[in-house]
């Protein structure tokens, strides 16, 4: 009888327990400021698939924090000992399921010195349009032109689930970089090991390849490129890259091109497809992209000054257009200028069309074609029926802004910029609204919030898919190692 | 007697131990020191779901808690002897276990236990050795131990015992620990650890006299060079060392070095204000260190972003550091709005240094970098004797001309006036405006040195005794790699 008696008090006491251990807000002062917080979440649009929008206040002289989440009759309470407020995966998929397309106010609680803050809510807009659910970016230190320890990693947007598709420290420390995707569906896929014995891993949804994307006639290897909308082809630049120093504080590292041309891999018959105007040797061609329909290929081209590095400050990229035939797999006759840097200033660099073909997303700096040391380089839109093009001043920030890439809906785009810290490059994403407007970019969400602090790897050239690619790092390292490189020709 | 007899074991042991930490204090401290600069542990949920996933994730993670604590002196010969000690003890108690029916049991368990903890001694020893491999020895033992005293074999027991095995892989795992460098004790290194750590200190004093032993090394060099310029005297005693050219007075960043020297790059570039090559020395250097972070290279990105007027990047340096225990403090002051007098006056003649118009250079053009720091602050002192001594090392006496007369015209140095001499003999339309002081003793010199020179066919044998320390011997002798 006893026995029984204490059975029944023991959860009543533990229920007491983790309620004496969970703070309480009481007699809140109100403050009329927003919230401290890493990252910055407030007052944006979140697609209704992204995981849950973990923050921290980052006053060290908080000891327990609290959240109200309101939308119409609706509320979810979360309070939490520390700085972190860090929301279950399982309330959150409850709350945005139920509230997407309704703006939810975020009501935040921060315990200073045993007073509780009440501060100035802020505004959650869950929208219906999804973003791609996976992303893929290098992890890198940014430390400038040299590479130890590098990973490919593809992280699930939906939850915090990631895996390494590629590692370099299963591979004699080699190069790696570039991770693109290609398809309706992000289903195809290529990325670069360099060094010998290494190639392009090329996925298109069958075996992966192990391929030589280079020819006598080329000048170099392939860099950067895109995916044909067929995944028939792709389309590269090759680049002759050198890295010089900035001596002025910040700035720091300059790339540029001392030669660089364009291609096109037919994949299907591993052919190389040069044209004499995008190699041409009085200009810098780079950054080629295919529009969404196939039919052209955007690249950004410069006419070449001298000498390097010293007039770097004098090459100004223009976006340039060129049609693709590729029934026959040809190159088109004529170059025409979309944006031109000697007219309008700056330099383009990166462009990216919209997967519904209304836009060109690219980034302007002052110059050259290396934006991600370029403070002002910031990303702008043009409108490929109208013309015009716009700066994305409500996404940009007064930090790099680049290396973009389209979610498949053409609604969310991702991107790399520093404006956490200066100096690391974290993913960014931003809602594109049907009217062509862009808004407030919020940072990936992370299980913990202090993950960006702590970590000293940046983000590099992250990628919107909608599929989870078929290899991991251990597949990577068996191609890489049993495999020889078919050539192309 | 058979007392005493039986307390030899533990009287040896602590004898042993007492050897041990006074060899690490005394003559081997560096190393210790060093194993703590190159590694970072911070005290956050972060850092334990690292490690949790690892095999051996307990060793590794008590070896990286406690190699923080080799940041002060005395506290890594203390823990190193104590876990040795430890681990000893374990070890003769498993010995002596397993021999219980053996009549030199004691001996034998001893002799074992000597040899255990000695072999990880010399590993210690080590520069990059982990402490981790240590503890899982340790922790093997520990297992082993409680595994032998499992009174009755059962069904039961043997179970247990499996079971707690799997554990102590799980935990413990001193296969997957066993990294880094194994080549014992290394005085050669111990003296360039020592080096550096003064050098971190800025005991400047110390490291030309620690570096005066000429290992005809260029990273001994580097340290000798660096001392003596922060002392305002690079160019009064550059000849009087060994000098390996240009990489002597400021060490390449290549992947050709190693970690260590591609961070000590670092330090002179600090000194002289280029933030953007200390950096990139920085960054490097911890990039390429075995554990691809550091507490040291931290340090110097929070100083470096500070400098810079980059306060978000160096705030995110100085959160970490507010993460550790040794380091926390040094964070707190160094924190915008929280810094004290000493420290905002450091920044501030750090930012004095400055470039203020912006040039770019390619790796390696250290020429560039320096004229750009003097076009910016001619004042900057440390980078005119570097600019000038650099010139002479290389052998270039037409960008010597030119930068004598645009830095440091009139400033007497014996070296400068050698090099002018020289320079005067062959083409004297260099040194159109240039002041040239001299000393009566050098004009003497340089007349019996080309006498001395001519009469015996340049001979370097007749002129070494008398002038193997000045610029014309080295001029005409000495071989550089550029």
């Amino acid at each position: 009888m006893q026995r029984q008696r204490i059975k029944n008090i023991l959860p009543l006491l533990a229920l007491l327990l983790l309620s004496a251990c969970t703070p309480q807000v009481r007699d809140a002062q109100q403050k009329d400021t927003l919230p401290q917080i890493y990252p910055d979440y407030t007052d944006i649009i979140v697609p209704c698939n992204i995981a849950p929008l973990n923050f921290m206040f980052t006053d060290e002289n908080v000891d327990a924090v609290s959240l109200i989440l309101t939308s119409e009759n609706d509320n979810y309470t979360l309070t939490k000992r520390g700085k972190k407020l860090v929301i279950p995966l399982k309330d959150w998929k409850n709350w945005t399921e139920k509230h997407k397309g309704k703006t939810s106010e975020v009501q935040t609680f921060a315990r200073i010195n045993g007073t509780w803050i009440k501060y100035k809510s802020f505004t959650w807009d869950i929208v219906t349009d999804e973003i791609d659910a996976y992303i893929t970016y290098r992890l890198i230190e940014p430390g400038f032109e040299v590479w130890n320890a590098l990973q490919i990693e593809e992280r699930c947007i939906e939850n915090f689930d990631s895996k390494i598709l590629a590692d370099n420290s299963l591979m004699q420390t080699r190069c790696m970089n570039c991770h693109i995707h290609g398809g309706d569906k992000g289903q195809y896929s290529f990325f670069y090991l360099r060094g010998e014995g290494g190639g392009t891993i090329l996925n298109r949804g069958k075996d992966l390849r192990k391929v030589a994307l280079k020819n006598d006639q080329m000048s170099g290897s392939t860099v950067y490129g895109d995916f044909h909308s067929s995944g028939k082809y792709g389309v590269y630049s090759t680049n002759f890259i050198m890295p010089a120093f900035h001596s002025m504080e910040s700035k720091r590292l300059e790339v540029y091109d001392s030669n660089s041309d364009l291609c096109i891999a037919d994949f299907d018959n591993n052919k190389m497809i040069l044209s004499p105007l995008t190699a041409d040797s009085t200009k810098f061609e780079t950054f080629p992209t295919f529009s969404a329909d196939g039919k052209k290929i955007y690249f950004c081209s410069s006419e070449i000054s001298h000498p390097l590095p010293a007039k770097v400050d004098e090459l100004h990229y223009s976006l340039c257009s060129i049609s693709f035939d590729e029934e026959k797999g040809e190159w088109g006759t004529q170059v025409d200028t979309l944006y031109n840097a000697r007219i309008n200033g700056g330099s383009a660099n990166f462009p990216k069309a919209s997967p519904d073909g209304k836009y060109l997303l690219f980034t302007l700096s002052d110059y050259g074609t290396f934006p991600i040391w370029h403070k002002e380089a910031d990303l702008y839109l043009l409108n490929l029926q109208t013309g015009e093009v716009h700066n994305l001043t409500e996404t940009n920030s007064n930090k790099s802004d680049t290396y973009h890439s389209w979610s498949r809906n053409s609604r969310w785009f991702a991107f790399a910029s520093k404006r956490g810290d200066g100096q690391y490059g974290r993913v960014y994403f931003a809602y594109l609204d049907k009217e062509g407007n862009s808004h407030k970019a919020f940072v990936l969400p992370q299980k913990d919030p202090e993950k960006d602090f702590l970590n000293l790897k940046s983000y590099n050239i992250p990628d919107l898919s909608a599929t989870s690619m078929p290899y991991d790092a251990k597949v990577i390292e068996k191609i890489n190692r049993e495999r020889q490189a078919e050539k192309f020709y | 007697m058979k007392k005493l007899a039986g307390n030899i074991p533990f009287i040896l042991a602590i004898l042993i131990s007492l050897a041990c930490f006074c060899f690490f204090f005394f003559y081997y401290p560096y190393h210790l020191f060093y194993k703590e600069q190159i590694s970072l542990f911070l005290l956050s949920d972060q850092t334990f779901f690292l490690y949790f996933p690892k095999a051996g994730w307990l060793s590794q993670l008590t070896g990286d808690f406690l190699t923080q604590y080799f940041y002060y002196i005395g506290a890594g010969p203390a823990i190193l002897t104590a876990l040795l000690l430890l681990l000893g003890v374990l070890c003769y108690k498993c010995v002596e276990k397993l021999l219980q029916r053996f009549r030199w049991k004691k001996a034998v368990a001893f002799i074992i236990a000597a040899l255990v903890s000695g072999l990880e001694f010399w590993l210690q020893c080590s520069s990059t050795y982990p402490l981790s491999s240590t503890i899982s020895v340790l922790g093997v033992f520990l297992v082993v131990y409680i595994v032998l005293n499992f009174r009755k074999l059962n069904i039961w027991t043997t179970l247990s015992g499996v079971l707690l095995l799997g554990i102590g892989i799980w935990m413990f795992c001193p296969f997957s620990t066993f990294q880094g460098e194994k080549e014992g004790v290394n005085l050669r290194l111990e003296k360039f650890f020592a080096l550096d750590t003064e050098t971190n200190f800025g005991h400047w004093q110390k490291v030309e006299m620690l570096s005066e032993e000429d290992l005809g090394n260029y990273v001994n060099s580097y340290y000798h060079n660096l001392s003596l310029a922060m002392q305002g005297k690079l160019a009064d005693g550059l000849l009087d060392y060994y000098q390996a050219g240009e990489k002597s007075l400021l060490l390449p960043v290549a992947q050709t070095e190693t970690h260590f020297s591609i961070f000590a790059a670092n330090e002179v570039w600090f000194q002289m204000g280029d933030m953007t090559m200390a950096e990139h020395a920085a960054i490097l250097g911890m990039i390429f260190s075995p554990n691809h972070s550091s507490f040291r290279a931290i340090k110097r990105l929070a100083e470096i972003n500070l400098i810079q007027g980059e306060e978000k990047a160096a705030a995110k340096y100085l959160h970490m550091l507010s993460k550790s225990s040794c380091y926390k403090t040094w964070a707190r002051e160094h924190t915008p709005g929280k810094q004290t007098e000493k420290v905002k006056q450091f920044i501030d003649q750090k930012k004095s240094l400055l470039a203020k118009t912006d040039t770019l250079r390619l790796a390696g053009q250290n020429r560039m970098s320096l004229v750009n720091l003097l076009k910016s602050n001619p004042n900057n002192q440390l980078a005119r004797d570097y600019l000038l001594c650099l010139d002479l090392l290389n052998k270039n006496l037409n960008l010597f001309a030119a930068d004598y007369m645009e830095f440091a015209n009139g400033i007497f140095k014996p070296i400068y006036a050698q090099a002018l001499l020289i320079i005067q003999s062959v083409h004297p339309e260099l040194l159109q405006g240039c002041k040239m002081p001299m000393q009566e003793k050098t004009l003497k010199d340089f007349q019996e040195y080309m006498n001395l020179y001519t009469q015996n066919q340049g001979r370097s044998s007749a002129v070494k005794n008398k002038f193997s320390r000045t610029y014309w011997y080295y001029y005409h002798y000495a071989k550089t790699e550029n």
